[in-house]
């Protein structure tokens, strides 16, 4: 369960590194934020209940991206391919499905997945006064059971899901993506969180 | 001054007071958590500052400006969002507000205020 204030933070967090992914979407594509994200929904879940909602699909893509810094985790980027498809199209003007896609391709999904991952990232560690370093991202197109080793993740462990939609200029919605974020130590982040918002609310009353 | 800082979000609401109380000292500050919490305050308050939120559910940021310069009120608005669209930009730039992209420069914010004191 999610404190109304870290919930509010997190929140707002995101919605500010959704911005600015937008605008960074845009560079890399030459045009004004032509892919757009509306405000997300949070949600705090174990990583097996997540896991079970996307294995619906026979393969998803994943983008994956290791951070560490103060806060040390795994960020996790998933779509449809259709949404895959899509974004390829926007991003480098070809029709290919996601089951034919180079490296090129890959590439191209990756870079776009990383800019979300670190601008949100970026959106919550700032106000904290922390830091961290992200590492390669690395696109994938698997099925949901073949992301998550026993060596990496914790099935019973709680994550952060930002439940994304997508949409192209201001109209045609393209879908919805998730964005996870597994902590290795997500206590850190809530108790950092929580003695920033009681401070700000303490000067703020 | 008075200053009227609109946000759904507490974390903003009070992140924007921090910041603006540092800059401009013995500023009064009334917060509201929506678009409608704000309108109950016009008529009693005549604000040197007004920092809008754009994206509210009910009263949107854009309806509340709207409603502020109907009023006659005569300080300097800014509409707020992290969604730095183009046809937000031209909204403001038709009302003739002002827009930033979250989080808010308060440098150009207290700009005119500091120029005049």
């Amino acid at each position: 369960m999610l404190s109304p204030y870290f919930e509010d933070y997190l929140k707002e967090s995101f919605n500010r590194g959704l911005g600015k992914a937008s605008v960074s979407i845009g560079d890399l594509t030459g045009s004004e934020a032509e892919i757009k994200f509306a405000v997300p929904r949070l949600k705090l879940e174990s990583l097996g209940e997540f896991k079970n909602k996307i294995a619906i699909h026979d393969k998803i893509c994943g983008i994956k991206q290791r951070f560490s810094g103060d806060f040390e985790g795994i960020a996790m980027l998933f779509f449809s391919p259709a949404i895959g498809k899509k974004l390829i199209q926007i991003l480098l003007d070809a029709d290919i499905p996601v089951d034919y896609i180079t490296d090129i391709e890959s590439d191209a999904l990756a870079e776009i997945g990383s800019v979300l991952i670190n601008h949100n990232l970026k959106a919550i560690v700032d106000d904290l006064g922390k830091t961290f370093t992200s590492y390669t991202p690395q696109f994938s197109y698997k099925n949901a059971f073949q992301y998550f080793s026993p060596e990496e993740f914790q099935h019973e462990k709680q994550i952060f899901r930002l439940e994304i939609s997508l949409s192209r200029g201001e109209e045609t919605e393209l879908g919805k993506i998730s964005l996870i974020l597994y902590f290795k130590n997500a206590v850190e982040l809530v108790s950092s969180v929580d003695s920033y918002m009681n401070e700000l609310l303490g000067e703020a009353t | 001054m008075k200053i009227l800082i609109v946000d759904d979000s507490m974390t903003v609401r009070a992140q924007t007071k921090k910041l603006l109380s540092a800059e401009l000292e013995d500023s009064e500050f009334v917060l509201a958590a929506s678009g409608e919490e704000a309108m109950g305050l016009l008529d009693a308050n005549v604000f040197d500052l007004c920092i809008i939120d754009y994206n509210m559910d009910g009263i949107t940021g854009i309806e509340l400006a709207q409603e502020i310069l109907k009023q006659d009120q005569s300080g300097d608005i800014y509409l707020c969002t992290a969604n730095a669209q183009a046809a937000i930009k031209q909204q403001c730039l038709d009302l003739g507000i002002g827009f930033m992209e979250k989080p808010i420069d308060i440098e150009r914010v207290v700009a005119p205020f500091k120029k005049g004191a």
